[in-house]
């Protein structure tokens, strides 16, 4: 029986329609694509989410700005630290609170390691959905190595609340240096390995290379940003362009795409991992004694105010903006999601593409539904 | 080839972004303000979608990205507010719109049009504050279910935390071992 | 203390999800009772207690989840599988089908829209299947129970065997969730719960 075809006005076609729910095998995290296809092409995706919608933003106005990073760590939950700092940055700019230096190494460092593991996760993830097998069992073993080094400073493999207003909650442990210098060359080694394990693989080439190729104009109006919109061209990292904490002070270049195809954004998360390797080097050199953290005044209530900050999540960028009215809890506290931008770009990025493509351009974006959700 | 970040156009600064604003948006009825982190225009309702077409028109300062359209309740005065943060694509200074609805007329256009990224953005700010944004093309819920919108006002209920020695006592003092049945008619029958 | 299910009625209408999120029943451990209750349709005329053992003792070492990571618990669960915490030694197999699934690990906070959807699969599971809650979210709400959108733990919805705290919990507090499932899978063959009363 033919039915008209959504979103065309070709009444001859016949669709199917599948629905890729919130439990699959791929999916990375549980999001709802409903794809009328076209025997194997999609024609119309629409997207669903909130089977994840946990109130996080609902609970953040219970809670003191002690207390915050516990609930916005689970927000984004494979880069917690660097959620961390984003909601530090608004709430300092708001507290006006002034950051010690070897707080501001300190946040950098984690922050970057954070961003190692989380596209670790991104490579394993990808890999499988392409069809491989090793690269999720080698992107995790370089993820361990980063886990201990957490557990070590903060007391948690994941979902750490570390870093607090004005500084970091405790003092990194004497051997900090050298744990970290340690696992460096293992993690380079690593990186190495997950390089020659996919990038020129046959396989993993013929099924990415060329695959939803974007300009920057096209990924601009569809809202993605971070590596995914690095990859078609644009340089634009909100750690050159806007920088924030003490990122102005390292060396690292940004990478940068050409076709802003797969291949491409998972070569900008590779590429990156390198230059977070050289930022943790230039930080552990450069990192000063002195206090962790700042004076904070003793009543920690929410001054009358609003502050945006803008950071560069692994994702993407992450806006937090808090308003705060005078009392214990803040009034708002708001996650502008990279995440949640990009699942509302599968919409279009979907269309005409097979379904196994579709698996590979949902794992390209690097979307995880905890923030999309929140 | 690499598009280098502001490129050949230097990029705008605060000021020039104000001037632009009180030269595009003044006459539609904003009110620009200058003393906050961004700049910032109040407008009302009605004029949001022609302002909101204007930033995406405008080529010197360029806005391309909708950042996020923040809801913020303010239960003393009975309204709600709508936050849209737009930031450029080629340089990191941004501008800010409010608008201000009351409580029981939520009412707002929407700038799907102009800007796709404010179609879901838009959804989950009906979920979230029970704004109606008027012309949106698919005022489905997102996040939340019908009977349960409006999260994030005030008013919106929310539940206590349990009472420790209430659950024990539900749940008896049967021992959580596993090492014998816990139940004693299949010991027993 | 009594059971609370009538042996001749399957133990969920199918159908009647949303109801009886609301309506569960709570039983000590969970709506319905203990997980001895699911085996009550299994027919009057069962095999001898021998055999009951040799059927969990191969049951227990070659448990296959079903891959349903919902939230940050499952980036955990995901560590316990890799290489450094393997999983795979006791015979613990991920597997994304839930036809072909035994054990259930709801790894995540579930809300009412998920919660239609654990109901579906832990109904698509053919028996015998068991659950493990895992996390403070799937055990009682966790960090998230204010809000109302969030279920107070799996175990209103499906009768839950094990629960392994933790927010996330560490892969040797997954593994020792497992090994104490493997333990009352062979502690209720040994109880000779597997028969019809």
């Amino acid at each position: 029986m033919a039915e008209a075809v959504p979103g065309t006005s070709d009444s001859n076609a016949e669709f199917m329609q599948i629905n890729m729910g919130p439990q699959h095998p791929s999916t990375h995290g549980v999001c709802r694509l409903e794809l009328a296809v076209d025997g194997e092409v999609v024609l119309s995706c629409r997207p669903e989410i909130g089977y994840l919608h946990r109130g996080v933003e609902k609970i953040a106005e219970n809670l003191t700005v002690i207390q915050l990073p516990v609930i916005t760590d689970r927000a984004d939950y494979l880069s917690a630290l660097n959620t961390e700092l984003g909601v530090m940055l608004a709430a300092e700019q708001l507290y006006e609170v002034a950051v010690p230096e070897r707080a501001e190494y300190i946040r950098v460092i984690m922050a970057e390691l954070n961003r190692i593991a989380n596209h670790m996760m991104f490579y394993g993830a990808l890999g499988t959905d392409a069809g491989f097998s090793s690269p999720f069992i080698f992107g995790w073993w370089n993820r361990e190595i980063i886990h201990d080094v957490f557990e070590e400073v903060t007391g948690a493999r994941m979902l750490h609340n570390y870093i607090a207003l004005g500084g970091v909650k405790q003092d990194v442990p004497a051997n900090f240096k050298d744990s970290v210098k340690k696992i460096l060359p293992q993690l380079a080694d690593g990186l190495d390995r997950c390089h020659g394990l996919l990038t020129d693989n046959e396989i993993f080439v013929a099924r990415t290379k060329g695959l939803n190729p974007l300009t920057p104009e096209e990924a601009l109006r569809l809202g993605l940003t971070g590596p995914s919109l690095r990859a078609t061209g644009l340089a634009r990292d909100l750690r050159r362009l806007a920088p924030y904490s003490i990122y102005d002070r390292f060396e690292f270049e940004v990478p940068v795409g050409t076709v802003g195809d797969v291949h491409d954004r998972y070569m900008m998360r590779l590429l990156e991992m390198r230059e977070s390797l050289r930022i943790i080097e230039q930080a552990l050199e450069g990192m000063p004694d002195g206090e962790y953290r700042g004076e904070i005044p003793r009543r920690l209530r929410y001054p009358v105010g609003e502050a945006y900050s803008r950071t560069e999540s692994p994702r993407g960028e992450l806006g937090i903006y808090i308003v705060g009215d005078g009392q214990n809890t803040a009034h708002r506290v708001k996650i502008r999601a990279p995440a949640f931008v990009h699942v509302s770009a599968m919409e279009e990025l979907l269309k005409g593409t097979y379904i196994a493509d579709a698996v590979l351009i949902f794992a390209s974006l690097d979307i995880v539904l905890g923030e999309a959700d929140r | 080839m690499a598009q280098e970040v502001a490129g050949s156009r230097p990029a705008p600064t605060k000021e020039s972004i104000a001037d632009w604003a009180r030269a595009t948006l003044e006459p539609m009825g904003g009110t620009v303000v200058v003393d906050r982190q961004f700049v910032e225009v109040e407008l009302p309702a009605e004029k949001l979608r022609a302002a909101a077409h204007a930033i995406s028109e405008s080529d010197d300062p360029e806005f391309r990205l909708l950042y996020d359209i923040s809801g913020l309740h303010w239960p003393d005065d009975g309204e709600l507010e709508a936050v849209y943060h737009f930031f450029g694509g080629w340089h990191a200074e941004g501008i800010t719109l409010r608008v201000r609805v009351p409580e029981d007329r939520p009412l707002i256009p929407t700038i799907s049009e102009d800007w796709p990224t404010a179609n879901w953005h838009e959804r989950e700010a009906m979920d979230l504050f029970l704004f109606e944004f008027e012309g949106h093309p698919y005022p489905e819920p997102l996040l939340l279910e019908k009977d349960m919108q409006g999260a994030l006002l005030k008013h919106y209920p929310q539940r206590e935390a349990p009472d420790m020695v209430e659950r024990f006592k539900q749940r008896g003092d049967v021992p959580f071992e596993i090492w014998k049945a816990v139940r004693p008619e299949i010991e027993n029958g | 203390m009594a059971l609370r299910v009538d042996p001749d009625q399957p133990l969920f209408m199918p159908g009647e999800a949303d109801p009886l999120i609301k309506d569960a029943p709570i039983g000590p451990f969970g709506a319905g009772g203990e997980v001895g209750g699911v085996f009550q349709s299994l027919p009057a005329n069962i095999l001898t207690l021998k055999v009951d053992q040799l059927f969990a003792l191969s049951r227990k070492n070659s448990l296959w989840p079903m891959t349903f990571g919902i939230a940050c618990c499952a980036i955990e669960m995901i560590g316990t599988y890799m290489a450094n915490y393997d999983l795979d030694r006791m015979g613990i197999l991920p597997f994304p089908s839930p036809r072909q699934a035994d054990v259930i690990l709801v790894a995540g906070t579930v809300n009412r829209k998920m919660a239609r959807v654990v109901k579906l699969l832990w109904e698509q599971m053919p028996m015998p299947k068991w659950a493990i809650a895992m996390g403070s979210c799937a055990e009682c709400g966790g960090p998230f129970y204010s809000y109302k959108n969030v279920i107070e733990g799996v175990d209103k919805i499906i009768p839950v065997d094990v629960y392994v705290p933790g927010c996330p919990p560490r892969p040797e507090a997954l593994i020792d969730g497992f090994v104490r499932l493997q333990a009352k899978i062979m502690a209720d063959a040994k109880a000779g719960v597997w028969r019809k009363k």
